[in-house]
């Protein structure tokens, strides 16, 4: 079957063109093998409490495992030899891999000549690329995958014009295969981060790109001007679904080596790259199919609608009829259902489309299963209804249970009459005892918890599990941390009920965000600062300012010299005085609650050492205030501070001591303060309840300012009298 | 086929062992996907079978053949299965031919001592006789000349077999030009045929007879084409080799049949798989058009070859039929609404009574004369579908 080409006619003409006159050339390196690196480990924690068992890669999508999509696809597109990279779980994936058909030493059957698991102690993809060019393992064009990747597509068309567009020009050295989702949302489509293309049609080059994050404060795309005055054609696209699979040259290794900083291949490597045109003068393609299918299941959304796609046959061959995966009988029978040997279904119980039973399961009188994937082993007891939920090998679920649209993993034992609500993730050997009611948004495990690298087992908590239950309901520290919200991913449906994603006035960038924000109430005094103004702001430079900055603050350096870096920052991207009172204020938030988190240093003398750096203090008068140092200039910095300070720890007491410094160093006047405080009051119930807390704490500023002023004027009055 | 080409050059030089594991993933794939293609990377792949094996005797040979015939059956039913029967009956001819020659030559006492049940030394005869045959070596009254008089029959087997092997796989690859020169028989100037999609054996059954005389080609079309697909060839190929041909080509929707029915003199279909009851799998739609022709009483010529033809009844064959993607029907729309289904197979089963006439590589038959040709091509023994 021919694919169709992307999107523009241009993409149809001008690759075969170009393959022909590298014709020759691409006959030679035919020959050449293809090889292929499969990143198993994302090195996230999109998929806890799962993965604190179970290597990501090995969790079972429609009972296979979810690696052997990937070894499969790459086995279709005549892959030679494989490197495998993973971080968490090792040798569970090496021993694993060793034992099936792939692995070439113990089977003369595998299509790959070499298969490698890598061993390193990488912390992140970048690392790991890092290490693979350290390596030298890589000859030529390679193929860069993840580990959860799910096609069926022939890479063929897409290598071949790869391989035509390097001949022609060395700086060529990747190309990502993207896949349209045409006209409506699919459901693979990220939800939490949407990736933003900015394209030329005429030969599918990849000008820019950039991540979009559903909390941030506006959603513009920052395009270099140089962009627009090069390309006469440009298609800047969010309809792609970004399946990871890369084409890429050993050049690319060879620039992740070069940057030390980069982590993760899109919102660092390919950015970065793209950006550094100018320097480097490095070119990345784009394939854009649309007619197969390709997607990856990376969190625990697209994990239900990749299984989704499978129960629906979209992945074809890649069904469980196929029987890919060796040892499998599955026939697919009429509605849809896919049953293995073994299955014994009873008389009475209704087995809904879009089913997959896997071997030795029974499903006993009165049931009701539908659009759902049942393991091997499992036992489903009398008028129990199962719907839209993943079920793993071994559990067992006792009769008069409910489970909707949840994941239960292997040996996992529900008892009668439970219930198991929406969303709900039960792991590995949980046993759920009768009559309970499992939360949706519960995440139980077994798993021993990880205290100072010592491991210890949790007690059952029977509030979750019940009485003889085990379990207990998993809590991830570092996710609150993630910079990336994980709180998209780490729950199996999407939604933004505790997130309040709509929202303009959050205006921190995507780094900084820690879930769950508070609501932010939309009803603001009107004196306030204009929603325009701030929506408008522009967010690369607000970005570009805030590293600036902090780096000053961080060395401890002149601000004579960043205040002329900073006013040529603001010159070039024309930013208003708003946005430049919103980085200042950002930038020295950022650092006082760095230096109150990490170097454990009091409120107070934190802020007197931020703002302690030399020339800090005229700086922010002549940039932040403005020379003539109005009221409402004053105002609106506070302002910033107070919002800025809403999602970091400790908010409060850093802002009553940044008030507090800052009018000790004359750079906010009395009145100032008084203003803000009285228009925030003046709100009352309108009030933004994180606002609120955070300027809780400079009351006692307040009071005490108020006290002054009243002296102040006995004082004056005195004076009059005295006059 | 660039898979069928690099799986066939590897089977020279690869291990046996990677070229079966090789074949099933192709098949499973989807890689191997045209019925000619899966027969003749089977066939190749038995041939080799044979003559790597090791054997000693027809019944090991049979054995070995069963065991990856089983594997690759698993993979991919239809036409895998008839190829490994073929080869399966064919070893079973030649061994039979050998015996006979042996029996021949064999004296009466041989004859008496296998009456009485004592294996016989100086003969292959036991080797068939018995289910399990005793081996000459284990009896330990074997001498060396019986030995290597063995070993010579069995080389002598195993060079037979792979030459037939090699008849077999011939004829497959003829048998599209075979059917093909049946044509001029089957139209007759002026007429006017009705196809359905753009199968290729159709295609060299129309172009043949176009070289004799000009006549008219209905072409139905169903959407979604590429449905039909594995064994199709481009659309707009197919149209112009027949208009380049001299012949008037109308191409027409499915919906059209009953309005073009009245004019068609016959309808030329080609089959994917044939049962012995003589109803086949066609191309999704293609019922639809039989039965129209039916009502009209219009004959239906069905196109196979001899390879396709199964012991498989009705209900084995509906069981064969594959499910594709949706993607084809409802296009890249990201997921089907809760209630929405897409039934998107790829084959349909035409009963045998909405059938005329098979044309095969070997002439013209009636479908339920079909039987015969199984019989004829099949051993009994290995008529089990999981061998």
């Amino acid at each position: 079957m021919s694919q169709k080409s992307g999107k523009g006619a241009g993409a149809g003409t001008k690759v075969p063109v170009k393959g022909k006159k590298g014709g020759k050339k691409v006959e030679d390196e035919r020959e050449e093998t293809l090889q292929a690196v499969i990143l198993a480990d994302s090195f996230e924690t999109r998929f806890n409490p799962f993965t604190l068992e179970t290597p990501r890669c090995l969790l079972p999508l429609a009972n296979t495992p979810l690696i052997e999509y990937t070894l499969e696809f790459l086995a279709m597109s005549s892959v030679a030899d494989i490197f495998v990279y993973c971080g968490a779980h090792t040798e569970e994936v090496e021993r694993y891999i060793q034992a099936t058909k792939w692995y070439p030493p113990n089977s003369i059957a595998s299509p790959f000549n070499t298969l490698e698991i890598v061993k390193t102690t990488a912390r992140s993809v970048g690392d790991a690329l890092r290490d693979l060019d350290a390596r030298d393992l890589i000859t030529g064009d390679f193929l860069l995958v993840h580990g959860d990747l799910v096609s069926n597509l022939p890479i063929d068309q897409a290598l071949a014009a790869h391989r035509a567009r390097r001949t022609a020009d060395k700086n060529a050295i990747m190309t990502i295969v993207l896949r349209d989702e045409g006209l409506e949302p699919q459901r693979e489509h990220s939800k939490g981060i949407a990736p933003v293309f900015v394209l030329d049609p005429t030969n599918n080059r990849c000008l820019h790109y950039e991540e979009m994050h559903p909390l941030q404060a506006n959603k513009y795309v920052n395009i270099d001007p140089d962009l627009v005055k090069e390309n006469t054609e440009m298609e800047i696209r969010t309809d792609l679904i970004d399946c990871g699979i890369d084409i890429c040259t050993p050049d690319v290794l060879a620039l992740w080596a070069e940057s030390f900083d980069y982590e993760v291949p899109r919102r660092h490597f390919l950015h970065g790259v793209l950006k550094d045109y100018e320097l480097n003068g490095k070119t990345i393609h784009t394939e854009i199919i649309e007619n197969r299918y390709a997607a990856r299941a990376s969190n625990l959304q697209s994990y239900d609608a990749v299984s989704k796609d499978v129960l629906e046959r979209w992945t074809f061959p890649f069904v469980p009829d196929s029987n890919l995966f060796a040892g499998q009988s599955y026939r697919y029978g009429k509605g849809g259902i896919c049953k293995e040997n073994g299955v014994v279904l009873s008389r009475t119980c209704n087995i809904g489309k879009r089913t997959i039973l896997g071997k030795d399961t029974r499903v006993e009188e009165g049931s009701k299963v539908s659009s759902s994937i049942i393991g091997r082993r499992c036992t489903i007891g009398k008028n129990v209804t199962i719907k839209e939920s993943y079920i793993w090998d071994d559990v067992t679920i006792g009769d008069g249970s409910t489970v909707e649209r949840a994941i239960i993993a292997n040996k996992a034992i529900v008892g009668q009459k439970s219930h198991i609500r929406p969303g709900a993730l039960v792991s590995y050997g949980v046993h759920i005892d009768g009559n309970q009611e499992v939360k949706g948004s519960s995440r139980i495990t077994r798993a021993k918890r990880r205290k100072n690298s010592i491991e210890e087992e949790v007690p059952p908590d029977p509030k979750i599990v019940g009485e003889t239950g085990s379990g207990y309901a998993f809590e991830d520290k570092d996710e609150v941390s993630d910079d990336e919200a994980t709180a998209f991913h780490s729950t199996l449906i999407y939604s933004t009920a505790h997130l309040n994603i709509s929202t303009e006035s959050i205006s921190t960038i995507s780094s900084e965000i820690s879930a769950p924000s508070p609501a932010t109430s939309r009803s603001r005094h009107s004196s306030f600062i204009s929603e325009d103004s701030e929506s408008c702001t522009n967010e690369a430079f607000h970005h570009d300012a805030v590293e600036g900055l902090l780096g000053t603050l961080r060395e401890n350096g002149d601000f004579d010299s960043a205040k002329l870096e900073f006013m040529g920052l603001r010159l070039s991207n024309n930013a208003t005085d708003q946005q430049i009172r919103r980085a200042i204020a950002v930038a020295f938030t950022k650092r006082i609650s760095q230096l109150v988190e990490n170097d454990k240093l009091d409120a107070t003398k934190a802020a007197a050492q931020a703002f302690g750096v030399s020339g800090a203090d005229r700086f922010i008068k002549n940039v932040a205030i403005g020379d003539d140092g109005s009221e409402a200039d004053q105002v609106d910095f506070i302002y910033r501070l107070q919002k800025d300070l809403v999602h970091r720890s400790n908010g409060a007491m850093i802002l009553a001591a940044v008030s507090q410094r800052l009018y000790q160093m004359e750079i906010l006047e009395e009145k100032a303060f008084l203003k803000w405080w009285g228009e925030s009051e003046g709100l009352g119930e309108g009030e933004d309840d994180g606002m609120k807390a955070v300027r809780g704490k400079t009351k006692v500023f307040i009071d005490w300012l108020e006290e002054a002023e009243e002296e102040d004027s006995d004082e004056d009055e005195d004076d009059d009298e005295s006059d | 086929m660039p898979y069928l080409d690099t799986f066939l050059k590897a089977l020279k030089t690869r291990p046996l062992e990677w070229s079966i594991e090789n074949l099933i993933s192709g098949l499973k794939r989807r890689q191997i996907r045209t019925t000619m293609s899966c027969v003749i990377a089977t066939a190749e792949l038995l041939i080799v079978v044979i003559a790597r094996s090791k054997m000693r005797s027809a019944e090991e040979l049979l054995i070995e053949i069963q065991e990856v015939g089983q594997r690759l059956i698993e993979a991919k039913e239809m036409v895998v299965g008839n190829i490994v029967r073929r080869f399966l009956r064919m070893i079973r001819d030649e061994a039979d031919e050998d015996r006979n020659d042996d029996v021949r030559d064999s004296n009466f006492a041989a004859s008496y001592a296998v009456t009485k049940g004592t294996p016989l030394q100086n003969s292959l005869f036991d080797l068939f006789s018995a289910s399990n045959p005793p081996q000459p070596t284990d009896t330990g009254r074997s001498s060396p000349q019986d030995q290597s008089n063995i070993n010579a029959d069995a080389e002598a087997l195993q060079a037979e077999a792979v030459d037939a092997g090699q008849e077999i796989l011939d004829e497959v690859k003829q048998s599209e030009s075979n059917i093909a020169g049946y044509a001029p028989e089957h139209i007759l100037p002026n007429e006017t045929i009705l196809t359905h999609c753009h199968n290729r054996i159709v295609q060299r059954f129309l172009l043949k007879a176009a070289e004799k005389s000009k006549f008219s080609v209905i072409v139905i079309e169903s959407h979604p084409n590429e449905l039909n697909g594995s064994d199709d060839v481009d659309a707009a190929a197919f149209l112009k080799s027949l208009a380049d041909a001299g012949l008037t080509v109308i191409s027409t929707t499915d919906g059209g049949s009953w309005a073009m029915m009245p004019k068609v003199d016959r309808v030329v279909l080609a089959a994917r798989a044939v049962g012995s009851n003589g109803g086949c799998l066609v191309s999704v739609g293609g019922p639809s058009v039989a039965g129209v022709a039916k009502f009209h009483g219009k004959p239906v010529i069905v196109l196979c070859g001899v390879h396709m033809i199964s012991s498989a009844d009705q209900i084995e064959l509906e069981s064969m039929i594959e499910h594709g993607s949706p993607e084809s029907i409802v296009g890249n729309t990201g997921g089907l609404p809760p209630n929405h289904d897409v039934e998107t197979i790829l084959q349909q089963y035409l009963p045998p009574h909405r059938i005329n006439l098979y044309i095969t590589n070997l002439g013209g038959y009636a479908p339920s004369y079909l039987y015969r040709l199984v019989s004829d091509q099949y051993s009994s023994k290995d008529s089990n579908p999981r061998l």
